[in-house]
């Protein structure tokens, strides 16, 4: 039990909460731009799978990393456009077209995960990001174990919060998404084309979690595994929710997810007499706690869910 | 006028059918661009996906078999889908179901099967519903997103399944993370000799018939439906939208929880690790396929039962991974959901074309 005290322990938990939040946060960032722009995306769930697994597919053939997270932006934006397109152009209800592209995204991945390598018993291993140190920030005790002896795109993540403040709060561009997630109608008159903003929120937040899943793939292992989003996706839209929309309150929330899991797998590894099953059900159930009561409703778009139609 | 109001029902009959089979048309056509990347001859592929099934008995009795959950699931849907709610929850639903249904089949199976097939199935109904109560509450006291609430049970049902069977109830050997079987007894009696087809496809039906008679011809259903439709204009007229929403989404759920028992019951006859994920998934298909009525359901059902055996029967004839389907599923809903957007349009055109002859 003492272990749990010890810092290795706490450096061990610390930077495994940084590592299990990056991947809500970048869908979770991706989920708020199409949200603010009045476009419920559950469909993230599936954007990342395809990342997760067009990452690895990348890497595997180009044997670069690099190749495989833009492989998977640009997969995940591929599959968002489907999204966007049943949802913004034809206006079709926006959580079953979510869940629609969540199935094709299973099927897509694991048929062709089968067809390309096929029935292997052997995970097939690619070259995964490395851990990069940010030369004397990381010899900071504690604090440089934790935070800056992460891959690259960890901090792309992190960097996005305040880059994504800054878009949605001082630019026109950020007026204009608000504006249209809010009262669509009114952005019309006043000549913001409304579909057009939402497509590119949506296709934003294609690339956001295409990037999110190619972070469990390539950034925390160098595999896929069917099914390995297994519901961070959705986590991920219930962080907008929790973060009230806001990119701040966002970061909060992906953190408070990211160490919910790190301490499940952490409590775990102690040998607790605790079943493990309820350890894993910890994330799930925080979630539903998190989207229930705590947060106010006030602060959601109100266009949210709505298509526009003039 | 009556030949007006007649072409416009012939119309909409088409329509209703028509959409649904052009949709799966479509999407098979898409599938075998995928078969073409990966180097199959997708004629080859889909005698197999679509006659691989009628070569026997067995196999065209297994379509119904997989149909089963799926229609339960769907209806599960379906009754929600219609008080404007979303339950994607019907996987968990079922999952809670067949711990109940496995827990009564252990305790009561060697009792007649008159008191332990009922007393099953009542418990996996009481499952399911206090699992669709709880976003039921949420979403009604709360407000909370009845979405985010049941994907996130599904989760904690899965594991709560693994525990189950690791654990209380791990079979008397313990070798496996498997429950024993539930007594002979409790087993449900089959239809057909020598097949898998057993008696709770007929249950389904009956599910699939009270659904349509509750919604469409009790007041009670009226309600619902009112609520679905038109949330502001229920409340104004004096129908409690909290009530509704908890009642609605409790029902929904002890549907999704009778298919856990049927999988039990049925099928499996033992609670196992991972049996029948995905089945909730299939139901929001079928039921979207199936326009949200429930003799739509039932027929969409039967029909993803048939392309799930085939897809089994192709990855065995041409060795293509049966996920293809999954693919296929998706597909079919997105361009079903498109063709019902259209269908207005369509509408209005063929009642001009056929006015004008």
């Amino acid at each position: 039990m003492e272990d749990i005290l010890s810092t290795t322990f706490l450096i061990a938990l610390l930077s495994a909460s940084i590592r299990l939040t990056v991947p809500i946060l970048f869908a979770a960032l991706g989920g708020m731009y199409s949200e603010l722009s009045g476009v419920n995306n559950i469909g993230l769930e599936g954007i990342m799978l395809v990342g997760a697994f067009t990452g690895v597919v990348g890497s595997y053939y180009t044997e670069s990393y690099w190749m495989g997270a833009l492989f998977a932006v640009i997969c995940g934006i591929l599959i968002a456009a489907i999204f966007a397109y049943a949802t913004v152009k034809i206006k079709i209800n926006q959580i079953v077209s979510g869940v629609a592209i969540n199935l094709l995204a299973v099927g897509l991945t694991s048929f062709f995960f089968r067809a390309l390598f096929g029935i292997t018993t052997v995970p097939i291993t690619v070259n995964a990001f490395e851990s990069l140190e940010i030369p004397l920030l990381s010899s900071i005790p504690i604090i440089g174990d934790v935070i800056f002896k992460q891959t690259i795109l960890v901090y792309i993540a992190f960097i996005l919060v305040p880059i994504s403040a800054y878009i949605l709060y001082r630019t026109s561009w950020g007026l204009n998404i608000r504006t249209v997630g809010e009262h669509p109608m009114a952005a019309d008159t006043v000549g913001i084309p409304v579909d057009k903003v939402r497509t590119i929120c949506v296709l934003l937040s294609g690339a956001l979690g295409g990037l999110g899943g190619c972070f469990l793939s390539l950034g925390q292992f160098n595999m896929f595994v069917d099914n390995m989003v297994s519901g961070r996706g959705f986590i991920a839209v219930a962080a907008v929710i929790f973060g009230k929309w806001s990119p701040k309150g966002i970061l909060l929330a992906s953190i408070l997810f990211g160490f919910a899991d790190a301490l499940q797998i952490r409590i775990q590894m102690t040998g607790l007499s605790i079943p493990y099953q309820f350890l894993l059900m910890f994330p799930y159930l925080l979630t539903i706690i998190a989207v229930t009561g705590i947060v106010g409703k006030t602060s959601a778009p109100k266009a949210l869910g709505r298509p526009y139609e003039k | 006028m009556l030949k007006k109001l007649m072409l416009r029902t012939s119309n909409n009959l088409l329509l209703t059918i028509g959409i649904p089979i052009l949709s799966v048309l479509l999407a098979l056509l898409i599938g075998s661009i995928l078969l073409l990347i990966i180097n199959v001859n997708p004629l080859e592929a889909y005698k197999y996906l679509i006659f691989g099934n009628f070569t026997n008995i067995y196999n065209i009795s297994e379509i119904f078999v997989k149909a089963t959950p799926i229609i339960l699931t769907g209806l599960a849907f379906t009754f929600a889908y219609r008080t404007g709610l979303f339950n994607i929850g019907a996987d968990g639903q079922m999952f809670a179901g067949a711990i109940a249904a496995v827990y009564m089949g252990l305790k009561t199976g060697h009792l007649s099967p008159i008191i332990s097939i009922p007393l099953c199935l009542v418990a996996s109904i009481i499952a399911g519903a206090i699992c669709g109560l709880i976003p039921g509450l949420l979403k009604g006291i709360f407000g909370s997103s009845e979405i985010i609430i049941t994907i996130m049970l599904n989760y904690i049902a899965q594991y709560l399944v693994s525990y189950v069977v690791d654990k209380p109830l791990r079979e008397a050997s313990g070798f496996y993370p498997q429950t024993d079987l539930i007594g002979e007894n409790a087993f449900l009696p089959y239809i057909v000799p020598n097949t898998r087809l057993h008696i709770g496809f007929i249950i389904a039906l009956i599910l699939a018939a009270l659904v349509y008679l509750i919604l469409w011809k009790t007041p009670f259903g009226y309600r619902l439906r009112a609520v679905g439709f038109n949330p502001d204009g229920a409340e104004y007229s004096g129908i409690s939208i909290k009530k509704n929403i908890i009642i609605s989404l409790v029902i929904s759920g002890a549907l999704a929880g009778v298919a856990g028992f049927t999988e039990i019951n049925g099928i499996h006859h033992r609670l196992l690790d991972n049996f029948s994920r995905n089945v909730g998934f299939d139901g929001i298909a079928a039921a979207l396929l199936g326009n949200t009525n429930p003799i739509g359901v039932v027929t969409a059902s039967i029909l993803l039962g048939m392309l799930q055996t085939g897809a089994n029967a192709m990855q065995r004839g041409v060795g293509i991974p049966a996920n293809i389907v999954s693919i296929i599923q998706a597909l079919i809903i997105l361009l079903v959901l498109f063709g019902n957007k259209l269908r207005p349009i369509i509408e209005l055109k063929l009642n001009k074309k056929q006015e004008a002859e």
